[in-house]
């Protein structure tokens, strides 16, 4: 361990955290666009006919899409000289993997939606609340594979991690410094999952008094 | 080794010389082996350097020792004048800009047909890895010996918390530790790595629907509640195995040579990078989503099996 804390540059922990910024930008991103569209979705589906077929069938489509590729599509198929009502559509890594994110995260919205709605239309407010949860959890699996920006070069947490490592001689140092990269990544999306077990447990809390209430 | 044509006679035969000495004394062999990268081609050079035509100051102007010019011009496919003529009438009939280069030259059809091999040897080999991880963590988080119990929870939430991309790095890094590089080992190090990442959260709801069924005593035992148990966390199981089959395309990072790795290497040497990638999105998409299909089969198999067991009880 001393030996390397020895050999690890002295901005790493700085260029670290900024890096892990990168990766909380993306996951936001991500998730603003999928909310937007995947509520869209949702609401078509509940809506059901020709709408609900067009947005179920856009979500299959979504879910299926890997990440990754749709990462390297948007990097390699996008027209570099791309335009959108005359402003210039030109890429920067970091809306790269944002919006290669965004099937997976308006598929995840549009399911998660879809059930809050019908709870919603339904009567059940608590059962329509547990969408803040699983959006949320939804939030920290975006933090997590934003790290998939490391490979088109996008100075996120995952990317300074091995920059760093590749000036370590010794595998074991190379270990170590992963695990420390993991316990980075661990803290928050341990807290996060924590949180979102706490708020599930005081709307099951809110649902038992609800019930008891009605009967 | 390329120098500039002209004023450079000097540095190329001291380049040549040394080269030859590398080969001939094994450097180049050492520095590849400490590197645990393939040596086949290097143990190749130096048999020949150290034939005696071949060892002297003038071995590399001999022919029977250097190596023939690469031949640049790429082969084309039998079928290249067929794909270049529907890329031609797509265009004519219907405005479309079809540019399909893994199927004109051979070396890239070639490589084509390796990657979507080695994408499907990848997805299946994480399908069955995913599970077998499922069935191993859900068994041991699901024990009532707590040491176990302990040990798999901590290795499920380390895993948990490591970006996918890094335990890729970290297989990667173990596995030529021990292992020269080669396809063989990055497709092996990608599916544990992806089986390791998907089983362990897979096997997490196994143990939850364990500890679910204990909780509400039924009469089930050892093999027997552990089969309901897989019925009653099917959903879950069902969607790690899917994130397995959608996360392969990411080991191309370690060097799996699945298809994106590929069409990546094809791109560098042909055009039509939209069309390319494009098809790959597609290709994809499509096998996810046969994944998706068969997962489902299964899921039903296991939840109909566990509605019997219950029905039974």
């Amino acid at each position: 361990m001393n030996s390397l804390l020895a050999e690890l540059s002295g901005d790493f922990l700085p260029r670290f955290l900024v890096g892990m910024a990168v990766n909380f930008e993306i996951a936001v991103v991500a998730l603003a666009i999928g909310l937007a569209l995947g509520m869209l979705l949702a609401l078509g589906r509940l809506r059901g006919g020709a709408a609900g077929v067009a947005a179920a069938s856009a979500v299959t489509l979504m879910r299926a899409a890997p990440t990754f590729v749709v990462m390297f599509f948007l990097l390699n198929a996008l027209p570099r000289e791309a335009s959108l009502f005359g402003m210039p559509l030109a890429l920067s890594g970091v809306m790269t993997v944002a919006l290669s994110l965004v099937p997976y995260s308006a598929a995840y919205v549009s399911d998660a939606g879809l059930d809050a709605l019908r709870h919603w239309r339904d009567g059940s407010t608590v059962g329509a609340l547990l969408f803040l949860p699983n959006v949320t959890r939804a939030f920290f699996v975006l933090v997590m594979s934003s790290s998939a920006g490391a490979a088109i070069g996008v100075t996120e947490g995952i990317t300074v991690i091995l920059r760093q490592a590749e000036q370590l001689h010794s595998l074991d140092d190379r270990l170590l410094l992963f695990a420390l990269g993991i316990v980075m990544f661990g803290i928050p999306l341990q807290l996060g999952f924590a949180l979102i077990g706490l708020v599930q447990r005081s709307l099951g809390r809110r649902a038992a008094v609800t019930d008891e209430a009605s009967a | 080794m390329a120098v500039a044509r002209q004023g450079s006679d000097e540095l190329a035969r001291a380049l040549d010389l040394i080269s030859q000495i590398f080969h001939r004394d094994g450097l180049f062999l050492d520095i590849a082996r400490s590197q645990r990268i393939g040596t086949t081609f290097l143990e190749q050079q130096q048999r020949v350097w150290r034939k005696p035509e071949c060892n002297t100051d003038s071995g590399a102007t001999n022919p029977a020792c250097v190596l023939a010019p690469l031949a640049a011009e790429l082969k084309p496919t039998p079928f290249a004048g067929a794909v270049s003529a529907f890329e031609s009438w797509l265009d004519s009939h219907a405005d479309i800009e079809l540019s399909l280069p893994m199927l004109k030259t051979a070396p890239a059809w070639s490589m084509f047909q390796e990657g979507v091999l080695n994408s499907l040897i990848l997805i299946v080999g994480a399908l069955i890895a995913t599970l077998a991880f499922a069935l191993l963590f859900g068994a041991a988080m699901g024990s009532r010996v707590a040491p176990l119990r302990w040990l798999a929870r901590l290795v499920t939430v380390t895993l948990q918390s490591s970006p996918i991309v890094l335990t890729l790095v970290i297989a990667a890094a173990i596995v030529h530790a021990f292992f020269t590089y080669s396809d063989a080992v990055a497709l092996a190090a990608s599916i544990a790595a992806l089986g390791l990442a998907n089983g362990s959260n897979a096997g997490q709801a196994l143990s939850e629907a364990v500890w679910s069924l204990r909780a509400e005593r039924t009469t089930a035992r050892g093999f027997d509640l552990f089969t309901r148990a897989l019925g009653r966390s099917a959903t879950q199981i069902v969607a790690f195995l899917i994130n397995a089959a959608k996360g392969t395309p990411i080991a191309s990072f370690i060097g799996a040579p699945e298809l994106l790795s590929a069409l990546t290497d094809i791109t560098s040497f042909s055009s039509g990078r939209a069309t390319t990638y494009t098809l790959l999105l597609v290709f994809y998409t499509v096998v996810v989503i046969g994944v998706v299909w068969l997962c489902g089969k299964l899921r039903l198999y296991l939840e109909g099996r566990q509605r019997r067991a219950e029905a039974v009880a």
